[in-house]
């Protein structure tokens, strides 16, 4: 279950399920001479290269030619409707000098700082009292889930709905019921609210999914430990502290990772509700790059931002992966 | 919120005369005998669930207003004057009737694309050595933490070159595209089954495609009935790609389509709601019905670190 | 079930390093790919090849962009004096109008095949869409039997940005109803077929009123029709104005703020309600109340759009927020302002000639009232709207798009769309005793004598953006007005310039 001992799990596994003749050509004899050959190997997988060549296909002409043809177009001024011209590092550069560009960059960070340990933390202690043995927690679970099942559209149009800055139901809620706004708020129109209420529309959306993955994770967790912890005289609190939430790193780290990368990915919901407004409070990474690749046809920069965005993604994943996991010992 | 989550995990918070009473519990799960408590959990799971339901439930009684009532106040959840009229009109005059067939035809069509090319993927990864093997696995493990909407732009113009745009089947192909995590997922479910089927197989001179199609697929429904529940709503309410992608009115998916009643002269909610529902409520039925290999696919994965 | 996806796959990658090879294998894989692949619509040199050779492409397109920029202020002052001389050819010439019609053929012609594709932004669930639907098409498809019309609605809000991907991802239709602001930066962009020689076309320019007509105009060219035209007058709720005592409708604009002031109940009912904070809302009470964006001929935005008078029209607007008459709503995200004239929450908003068909499909128990835009130190000035019919370079069916363009632009057409708001932009139409005994019609057409445009410019959609951001900033009261007209002014210049 570690995870840095090694070597590791997949490597294991690789070592443990390859064997020399392997089933892909039974028929062949072991002994054979033209098994010294360099290609031999190849020869002989050749079905299994046969059997998943559509696959790679799709996968090498949709997913890898884009990303290395989105290398190339972001040296270029890019637009599809004239000749394109070579730049060089220009595209970088002017996003590195563009204000907006930090500004959406900032608001992401934000996004992700203030939406993943939201849907954690509440995931997690939704999921903590769904796990307890306890009348209805099926329906309560599945309750919890709905908001993951609707659609990214449907909820955005509906939150537009309920911030309405005049009778929309959560003014009408904490004005009119709570008393605790004096008067009624465009939440959405408001460039200090705006994010917020974009953040909470991804924690509501997410609280459902980050609880399913900590439920499985705590049903990993052997019982026998809390018996032992207990007899020991660990109270529920230290138990949970010492005990679970140790043993469900993992689940954290790639709940965390996996959040992380709906964050940096927000897009929906900011084009829906806010477009990026106002004065470009809710901007962020991708409605910043859909606006300009296609608001204003710059395809070249909208390529150069979208590297930039694919790095630091890939990097910060690896560094949660880094500074999460840590030794477990049990 | 309104509440500090960390009240809710432990008894850690509680006053300490309650809290004696926990010392001694024999196993992790909590005092099922002690009224305060489990009252206090049903109090705030109810909380969680009218937070979560509430809006939903809203937008179904907004669906059934007549225009006038859309913004009443105070907000009414049980219209006064309940009517059906946007519905009809969203179905017959708005042609959500062909707009759901579009999202249904792009659906199914990627989910079984996506179904036979990753499982074909994961059974050669799972259960045979390869030359490239390994490089070819991390190349399709490391697209997975780069989010589909970087690729956008590229994507588009290659959509273009290959004169797939304002397509269906362009979805469904941008779409099965997108299933490194359906790989690793059923690569898995292969690795579970025994050595022994396969070497039986394998003696009976079985092919790579009799041995997956004839015996290890059938192993694997309950996965392949998870990715396909999973399939299918991805690409039900895949919103980006279709929006740039497709320009045909009658080629419109539904969360295209959604976006039509957003005007600049203002916004029809009960026509908006209407629609929406009839976008939202198949899925929901489906999780419903499903929810099972909902639960088990969503989980998968991460419980082994 | 378990499986052995995740984090122990991911981290393993980085720990082994494969994932750099497993790259660097399908990079170099993807590069040959890349080398016999696309580079634009264009046929132009692969990528590899290219490199070597853009340096030179680079300098050539720097002169050209300067060129260009020269050559954009030149344009636009020909734009003006172009529509000027139009219409002083069709006002001074009738007899050209008999002698434009004769070579234009009659519309209708059976042997005519083809199919039309025409997207147009009439609004959905409204007149526009039924007339179109039921009256419009119909009778087309009499006139041609054999040509087939697939018009689509696309939400205006998406319009702009449909074109342009379909341009870049060359799906366009033939035929589109364009807002007239945008027709400088598609002709600019080489995407609009030239019309000055379609037979037919004469006869119509003719026809046409000179302002809508000019808005088709670019570099010496025409590039579409006049579909309609519009202007924003005031629209009130005669119930609520009663009740505040108000007889009639404020005629200038200290009756106006005064009256906008009264209607207003604090936190329950608003005096005045414009549309948005954006250009096309707050453009015609600026230009009354005595401010201007740039000089006559579009050069420069200093000294004008900063000028003493545009700072204070702008600060009597800001100074109704402040007051209170106008809801935060005018940022966008609360109720419509038709919406809320309806249920009696605005007194007056202001708004075009197509409400009148929204406001009978979606509140047919609501009478629109109309007066005419109240008159300050400008005068009483209107914006004008409106929207050409254009055709595309790339339409593969030009004698069909051709046919349906000037089937838009007949009689018949203009009259069932001029009945439910759409303004005719056609002097013959526009006259007809039908119309003119429309309510709404007559204080529409009185406005339209006197109206501004919106800048027409290529950059006027960046010009558009600089201006939206200032008045939204000053309706929050972020900065003074001063300050932000100050900071806007040099940009618009730079936009004006053709520099970015």
């Amino acid at each position: 279950m570690g995870l840095n001992t090694a070597p590791s799990p997949v490597s294991k596994e690789i070592a443990r399920k390859s064997r020399p003749d392997g089933p892909a050509e039974p028929g062949q004899p072991l002994a054979e001479p033209a098994k010294e050959a360099w290609w031999y190997p190849f020869k002989k997988a050749l079905p299994v290269y046969l059997f998943i060549l559509p696959g790679v296909i799709l996968f090498l002409v949709w997913t890898v030619y884009p990303l290395v043809n989105m290398f190339v177009m972001s040296f270029f001024q890019w637009n599809l409707v004239k000749p394109s011209i070579f730049l060089g590092f220009d595209n970088y550069a002017r996003a590195f000098g563009d204000e907006i560009f930090w500004q959406a960059l900032r608001n992401t960070i934000f996004y992700a700082v203030i939406s993943v340990p939201g849907q954690l933390i509440l995931g997690l202690a939704v999921a903590l009292l769904v796990n307890q043995k306890l009348p209805f927690r099926a329906f309560f679970r599945t309750m919890f889930y709905l908001p993951v099942v609707s659609s990214w559209l449907v909820v955005s149009l509906i939150f537009m709905y309920l911030y309405n800055s005049q009778a929309g139901l959560l003014n009408y809620l904490l004005k009119d019921i709570l008393h605790i706004i004096p008067s009624y708020q465009a939440w959405l129109q408001n460039p200090v609210t705006a994010l917020f209420a974009i953040c909470a529309l991804g924690i509501w959306k997410g609280v459902g999914w980050t609880m399913v993955i900590f439920l499985a994770g705590l049903q990993s967790v052997p019982p026998t430990l809390y018996e032992s912890a207990a007899m020991d005289g660990a109270n529920t609190w230290r138990r949970f502290w010492h005990i679970t939430l140790p043993l469900i790193r993992p689940t954290i780290v790639f709940a965390t990772v996996m959040l992380s990368i709906g964050a940096f990915n927000v897009f929906i919901q900011v084009y829906v509700m806010t477009g990026g407004g106002p004065q470009h409070s809710t901007e962020t990474l991708m409605t910043y790059m859909y606006s300009e690749a296609f608001k204003f046809l710059d395809l070249g920069y909208g390529a150069a931002l979208s590297w930039i965005f694919a790095i630091g993604i890939f990097i910060i994943s690896i560094l949660e992966i880094r500074f999460l996991r840590r030794p477990v010992e049990y | 919120m309104q509440f500090r989550p960390r009240i809710l995990l432990t008894t850690a918070s509680l006053p300490n005369r309650w809290r004696k009473n926990f010392r001694r519990t024999e196993i992790a799960v909590i005092d099922r005998r002690n009224p305060f408590l489990v009252a206090a959990i049903y109090i705030i799971l109810l909380f969680w669930t009218v937070i979560s339901v509430v809006p939903l439930l809203y937008m179904v009684s907004t669906a059934f207003k007549p225009n006038q009532y859309v913004f009443e106040f105070p907000p009414k959840f049980i219209p006064d004057n309940p009517t059906t009229a946007n519905f009809e009109k969203a179905w017959t005059s708005e042609n959500f009737g062909l707009y759901f067939t579009n999202s249904l035809v792009v659906s199914v069509a990627t989910t079984i694309l996506i179904l036979v090319l990753s499982s074909m993927m994961a059974f050669a990864f799972a259960r045979y050595k390869f030359p490239g093997r390994t490089t070819l696995f991390y190349a399709i493990l490391g697209t997975m933490m780069v989010p589909g909407l970087v690729l956008l732009i590229p994507q588009f113009v290659l959509a273009k070159n290959l004169g797939l745009l304002n397509s269906l089947h362009g979805l469904v192909i941008a779409y099965s595209a997108n299933s490194a995590v359906n790989i690793f997922f059923l690569r898995g479910a292969f690795e579970e089954i025994p050595n022994d089927l396969q070497d039986a197989a394998a003696i009976d001179g079985a092919g790579i495609w009799s041995t997956f199609w004839r015996i290890m697929l059938p192993l694997v429904k309950p996965s392949l009935a998870a990715m396909a529940i999973f399939s299918f709503m991805g690409a039900w309410d895949e919103f980006t790609w279709a929006l740039t992608s497709l320009s045909d009115e009658k080629l419109r998916t539904l969360p295209v389509a959604l976006r039509l009643f957003q005007q600049s002269h203002g916004t029809q909610w009960g026509l908006v709601f209407a629609a929406s529902l009839i976008a939202v409520v198949p899925v929901i039925i489906v999780f419903l019905v499903f929810q099972r290999y909902f639960i088990q696919g969503v989980s998968a994965g991460a419980v082994k670190g | 079930m378990k499986t052995r996806l995740t984090l122990s796959s991911f981290s393993s990658v980085f720990r082994h390093g494969r994932l750099s090879l497993a790259l660097l294998a399908v990079l170099c894989a993807s590069l040959v790919l890349a080398a016999c692949g696309d580079n634009t619509a264009t046929t132009a040199p692969a990528p590899t090849t290219a490199a070597a050779t853009t340096a030179a492409a680079a300098t050539t397109a720097a002169q050209a962009t300067t060129a260009a920029a020269a050559t954009t202020a030149a344009a636009t002052t020909a734009a003006t004096t172009a529509a000027a001389t139009t219409a002083a050819t069709a006002t001074t010439a009738a007899a050209a109008t008999t002698a434009a019609s004769s070579d234009a053929p009659a519309l209708g012609d059976p042997n005519l095949k083809g199919t039309v594709t025409f997207w147009h932004t009439y609004s959905a669930d409204s007149k526009e869409q039924d007339t179109l639907k039921n009256v419009v098409l119909p009778g087309f498809a009499k006139l041609y039997p054999n040509v087939k019309v697939d018009a689509q609605q696309i939400p205006d809000t998406d319009f702009r940005q449909k074109l342009l991907t379909g341009i870049s991802g060359d799906i366009l239709p033939d035929v589109a109803r364009l807002d007239i602001q945008y027709v400088p930066e598609f002709a600019d962009m080489g995407a609009l077929a030239k019309l000055d020689d379609m037979p037919g076309f004469a006869a119509i320019k003719a026809d046409a009123y000179p302002g809508p007509l000019s808005t088709n105009f670019w570099k010496g060219s025409y590039y579409g029709l006049p579909l309609d035209t519009n202007t924003k007058v005031i629209m009130y709720n005669k119930a609520l104005l009663d009740a505040a005592g108000l007889t009639a409708p404020p005629k200038n604009m200290d009756e106006f703020i005064a009256a906008a002031k009264k209607l207003t109940v604090p936190g329950k009912q608003y005096g005045f309600v414009p549309s948005g904070t954006g250009a096309w809302s707050i453009l015609p009470f600026f230009w009354s109340l005595g401010g201007n964006v740039t000089d006559e001929n579009i050069t420069k935005a200093s000294g004008y759009l900063n000028s003493a008078d545009s700072v204070a029209a702008l600060q009597q607007l800001v100074d109704l927020k402040k007051a209170g008459v106008m809801p935060d709503a005018i940022f966008g995200g609360g109720i419509s302002t038709m919406e809320g004239l309806a249920t009696g929450q605005y007194a007056m908003i202001d708004d075009g000639p197509w409400m009148n068909s929204i406001a009978a499909s979606q509140f047919p128990n609501f009478t629109l009232n109309y007066a005419p835009m109240p008159a300050g130190k400008g005068g009483s000035i209107g914006i004008v709207g409106g929207e050409d019919l254009v055709m595309f370079a790339k339409s593969k069916d030009s004698p069909a798009a051709w046919a349906f363009s000037r089937y838009m632009l007949s009689k018949d057409v203009q009259l069932a769309m001029g009945k439910i708001g759409q303004l005719p932009a056609i002097k013959s139409v526009a006259t007809s005793p039908e119309l003119a005994s429309l309510p709404y019609y007559s204080t529409f057409l009185t406005q339209l004598q006197s109206t501004k445009a919106r800048l027409p410019h290529p950059a006027w959609t960046k010009i558009e953006t600089v201006l939206n951001d200032t008045f939204e900033a000053a309706f929050r009261g972020d900065k003074d007005v001063k300050t932000l007209l100050d900071a806007a002014a040099p940009k618009v210049d730079a936009l004006l310039a053709g520099t970015k």
